[in-house]
């Protein structure tokens, strides 16, 4: 048997096309293939074909490269400011990715407030900056008085829901971030018009240069007092809120504390009752009766008279524990 | 002109699996200038294939599945034409003498003839297997039938070769 599979093997291997006739069928395959042509007139494969999913190299070359460069455009784009390339980016991505995170409405707020806080630092870095379009300035001070009505929405609705906790929390960390910049700014647009103004007296000595210096310590003065002044706007504006917001809620917690008390006095009748009865305990009746006695320290003397059986009572209790 | 990526990739085929496709059309056909016309055949549907701007996985098993399919056509016409390859496909006389020369012919020429005495089914998976050097899994793969069958009928030509070897004195 395998006599005969080596016989055929034998004969197979000496069976071949011979050159002539390899290279006869090729011209006539070549012939065709140039009158049918491929009708995707393809170039060199790229290294980089999705297509291709065996191109498991260029494919894996790709999201590394991608996941760097967008990594790094990503990074890039944080210290934008509106009119640069990347500031899209910062807007839609950066802190779209950042604002997915917070999901309670209190994490919401404390990122509008620090929304409000970059869209602040690019005013400043825009007014401390020369040559910059007034365009530029108004469009960042636009996106930073949107950006803290933003937050004045978020605060509204926590009154509306009745979260005045939130609401004063989030009024005072603007007022904080609002006048923590207001200093810093004004540090900062000190030095620049001392470092200005230093460069124009060492300019004067030339007299070509001091023309081209003069208008843009002009322009930059002006726009820093504006943006001061705005800063000033929105932190007076956010003071005004927030005390307003105290006020609001301490006489709240004040009605609601005097509603206790007197709440208290009634428990303590109805659980004097009940403990005449023996069900209730020695901790609850001695809190209660310290309490009792706070408040009528406060109270008028005549309100106290129909209460004074009470002493009475409470060695009972005690008995009964 | 210079060719683009898909005619190399056409021509590196041709020159890599020319030879074994030939071969294999020899040993199925037994007719040199036919095996050269369907290996011919082959390359020209390869290329048609390819034009269309389809994606080969492995060129080996497709050249091998439309030569097999060429070589089946070829038989078809044959049997029109002969009654006698008619009564090889429904089954083989073991005492049928397929080669009056059969004992002039060297050993090689012998095995050929011998070959040629199967029916198209056991040719197929003989040649396949033992001149192509295909597994059995890759042969139930290209003619549609599974690994048993390919195996049961490698063996039954084996057996049908060793017979008539043994009738016409051929074998040692």
């Amino acid at each position: 048997m395998e006599h005969i599979i080596k016989q055929l093997k034998n004969g197979a291997k000496h069976t071949h096309l011979s050159l002539a006739e390899k290279a006869e069928i090729k011209t006539a395959l070549l012939r065709h293939v140039k009158s049918n042509p491929s009708i995707f007139a393809q170039s060199a494969p790229s290294p980089f074909s999705v297509n291709n999913f065996r191109n498991k190299k260029g494919i894996s070359i790709l999201v590394i490269i991608g996941l760097l460069l967008g990594g790094s455009v990503s990074f890039a784009a944080e210290k934008t400011v509106p009119g640069d390339v990347f500031y899209p980016v910062k807007i839609h991505i950066n802190e779209q990715v950042r604002g997915v995170v917070a999901v309670t409405p209190k994490a919401k707020a404390d990122w509008d407030v620090r929304k409000a806080e970059r869209r602040l630092e690019e005013v400043e870095k825009l007014a401390l900056t020369p040559d910059v379009s007034q365009e530029v300035k108004i469009a960042a001070e636009e996106n930073f008085n949107a950006s803290t009505n933003k937050v004045e929405e978020r605060i509204a609705n926590f009154e509306k829901e009745n979260d005045g906790e939130d609401a004063e929390r989030t009024a005072e960390k603007l007022a904080d971030m609002l006048r923590k910049r207001e200093t810093a700014f004004d540090k900062k647009s000190s030095k620049k018009r001392v470092s200005v103004s230093d460069a124009s007296f060492a300019d004067l000595a030339t007299t070509t240069v001091e023309k081209s210096i003069s208008p843009d310590i002009e322009v930059n003065s002006a726009s820093i007092d504006n943006v001061r002044e705005n800063i000033r706007g929105a932190r007076g504006k956010a003071e005004q809120k927030q005390k307003e917001l105290k006020n609001k809620y301490r006489k709240d917690s004040e009605r609601k504390h005097d509603s206790l008390e007197k709440d208290v006095v009634i428990e303590d009748n109805s659980s004097r009752e009940k403990t005449s009865s023996g069900n209730h305990n020695k901790s609850f009746y001695k809190r209660s009766r310290e309490r009792k006695e706070e408040i009528h320290r406060t109270l008028d003397k005549s309100d106290r008279t129909p209460n004074s059986p009470q002493s009475d009572d409470a060695p009972k209790a005690d008995e009964n524990d | 002109m210079k060719p683009n990526a898909t005619e190399q990739e056409f021509i590196k085929a041709y020159d890599q699996f020319a030879d074994a496709i030939f071969r294999h059309c020899v040993f199925r056909v037994s007719d040199r200038e036919k095996a050269k016309d369907i290996a011919q055949g082959t390359f020209v549907r390869v290329w048609d294939y390819m034009s269309q701007g389809k994606e080969i996985d492995n060129m080996r098993a497709f050249l091998y599945r439309i030569a097999n399919n060429l070589v089946i056509d070829e038989y078809r016409k044959k049997k029109d034409d002969s009654l006698d390859r008619m009564r090889d496909e429904e089954g083989f006389d073991i005492g049928f003498e397929p080669r009056h020369d059969i004992e002039n012919k060297d050993e090689y020429a012998r095995a050929q003839s011998l070959l040629e005495c199967l029916p198209d089914k056991y040719r197929e998976a003989l040649v396949m297997r033992h001149i192509d050097g295909l597994s059995v899994k890759d042969i139930a793969r290209l003619t549609h039938e599974s690994e048993n069958v390919i195996s049961v009928r490698i063996h039954r030509a084996i057996e049908r070769m060793q017979i008539l070897s043994k009738n016409h004195g051929t074998h040692h």
